[in-house]
């Protein structure tokens, strides 16, 4: 798709992705909450890109894979994502489930189903990854709602960033803020530092 | 006396007498000689048959030897064919015997008899043998193998085993080619991992032609995989290790054209073929045979408007001829009815009703880009 294309329905969505007020880092694919299948791959796919695989038991092929590419903001993931979709043959895509992401895209009825979205700082593809096609739209809608709720407990401080190891990852929140990431820290433009909550995910 | 290290790639800087710089993967930097260390993982190399002119020659290292002394030291073949055991059931032995050790057995030959000098304190420096009876040209073919040395001294006129060496040689045809490297970028030297895939894919091939379609044959046919149209491995880089591990989990996955015509580019070129990506745009196609797809299966044969289409082009665009590793076009003439065609070194155009495009497109310009590509292997 060309990113011409693409940008007609992306571009509108950029202020409003812009002043989310939500930013991740160091967030894994495998870290997404699928509640379908079991996970059974993980992958490091270079940069800031991973790729997670769900295996359904239930139906042998049926697999389900998560493409998470973290950027420096909403607005590079905005533009991100149009980037992604030059890589997609098709001359159209969709509009994706309403409901997910900032903007979203789709596969079209007959292709292997896929859903392409930007939320936060990410890029997030999930596409039906088996020789038997699996439907993605509720897992997209999952992995989103997941992405974009307050985690439980209470809020830590900025200096937790660097403290994160292992498969945890920071979910920062402040609403009507624009979140960069920059250096291994956050600079919040248009929002001011003590509306800042940053929650450590394990 | 003992081995202490053997030499493959001891001249980094040619392939025309030793072998090529490899190395494991894109994170592990270039394999350095010695390939066999005392003491150390043996480490594989890997030999490009065409580049090869004159005789082959190893280095290696020994201690244990006379005090300031000089001795032969020579290499045979430690695994030689056994004795053949009378009757039909020996003659059939026999036979598979012959077949594994053609496409898996030692391809170097011996290791030619040469003087040895000792220290005084009965270590050699590194010294050059001549590989003889090689069989690495000109009838060398695509192979990943084993090659055992037991090496012996001579001592009275009589040859003394002292060591036995198993070493992992893999025959390419050519010097690879691009994205691969001979120096430079580590990331982008040949890997040993890609070398198992291609090797095992275009086993026995003894051409450039043979060895592309084999391997195109291969990605087009993986039962486990399946098509879709978005990029899976890699649209700025190619995601090698990615795909590798996919192919060798047994699991499913699905890949579009630019990840098959970068499947075939990469791992054809690892072998010395010439390929390169290149991009067609805007069409409508004429029914094809999806990636890995049942012919006999009407639901197999499939139509899609795509903004682009990618294939493997013999150099560049200017070549016209083509691989494709994403479909298999339809020949026949008759509507209803299907012939598959997987498209191996076809004529992209020509004006001809049997080349490439027109089997492709049914409708659109099928523009062409203005660039070719060799993605980066990550």
């Amino acid at each position: 798709m060309q990113k011409e294309e693409s940008m007609k329905i992306i571009a509108p969505r950029m202020e409003a992705a812009r002043r989310r007020g939500l930013l991740l880092m160091r967030f894994k694919a495998w870290a997404a909450r699928v509640e379908r299948g079991t996970l059974s791959m993980r992958e490091s796919l270079g940069g800031t890109r991973t790729r997670a695989v769900w295996d359904d038991p239930q139906r042998p092929g049926a697999r389900i894979a998560l493409t998470v590419t973290e950027h420096p903001s909403a607005v590079a993931a905005m533009n991100a994502l149009a980037d992604d979709l030059v890589a997609n043959q098709l001359a159209t895509l969709p509009p994706g489930p309403p409901d997910v992401g900032e903007v979203s895209f789709a596969h079209p009825p007959g292709a292997p189903p896929a859903v392409f979205f930007a939320r936060a700082n990410l890029t997030v593809w999930v596409t039906s990854f088996g020789i038997v096609p699996v439907e993605v739209d509720d897992v997209a809608r999952t992995v989103d709602l997941d992405l974009t709720a307050t985690p439980a407990g209470r809020p830590g401080t900025l200096s937790d960033i660097g403290r994160v190891a292992g498969d945890a990852y920071v979910k920062v929140l402040a609403p009507g803020a624009e979140l960069v990431k920059s250096d291994g820290g956050i600079v919040v433009r248009e929002g001011e530092m003590g509306q800042v909550q940053v929650f450590v995910v394990d | 006396m003992q081995l202490e290290e053997v030499h493959f790639n001891h001249d980094p800087s040619s392939a025309s007498h030793d072998a090529l710089t490899i190395c494991r993967n894109g994170a592990t930097g270039a394999i350095v000689a010695p390939e066999w260390k005392r003491g150390f993982p043996t480490q594989p190399a890997a030999y490009a048959r065409d580049a090869i002119s004159g005789a082959v020659t190893i280095k290696a290292k020994f201690s244990g030897g006379p005090h300031g002394g000089t001795v032969k030291i020579r290499a045979i073949d430690g695994a030689p064919p056994p004795p053949q055991q009378s009757g039909c059931l020996g003659l059939i032995v026999a036979i598979i015997d012959a077949i594994v050790r053609l496409f898996t057995g030692n391809i170097l030959g011996e290791v030619g008899a040469a003087k040895v000098t000792f220290d005084a304190s009965g270590r050699s420096a590194l010294t050059t043998f001549k590989l003889i009876g090689q069989w690495l040209t000109p009838d060398g073919f695509v192979s990943k193998r084993e090659t055992i040395w037991k090496w012996q001294y001579s001592s009275n006129g009589t040859w003394i085993d002292f060591e036995t060496s198993t070493h992992t040689i893999y025959v390419v045809l050519g010097v690879p080619n691009a994205p691969w490297v001979q120096s430079g970028d580590a990331s982008q030297l040949p890997w040993a991992d890609a070398l198992d895939q291609a090797c095992a894919w275009a086993l026995g091939a003894k051409t450039l032609d043979e060895a592309a379609e084999r391997i195109t044959t291969h990605v087009n046919r993986q039962h486990t995989a399946s098509y879709s149209p978005m990029t899976m491995f890699g649209y700025t880089d190619y995601n090698l290790a990615s795909y590798l591990t996919h192919v060798s989990s047994g699991g499913g996955f699905v890949m579009n054209c630019t990840d098959c015509a970068d499947a075939v580019t990469t791992l054809s070129n690892l072998l010395g073929c010439s390929l390169a990506e290149g991009q067609f745009f805007t069409m409508k196609t004429r029914p094809f045979l999806t990636l890995a797809g049942d012919p006999s299966d009407p639901a197999a044969w499939v139509v899609w408007t795509w903004n682009y289409h990618e294939i493997c082009w013999l150099n560049d665009f200017s070549s016209n001829t083509v691989w494709d590793g994403c479909l298999q076009l339809d020949m026949s003439n008759k509507p209803g009815t299907y012939v598959a065609k997987l498209p191996v070194k076809m004529t992209f155009d020509s004006g001809g009703a049997n080349n490439y495009k027109p089997r492709l497109i049914d409708v659109g310009l099928g523009t062409l880009d203005t660039v070719v590509r060799h993605r980066r292997v990550i």
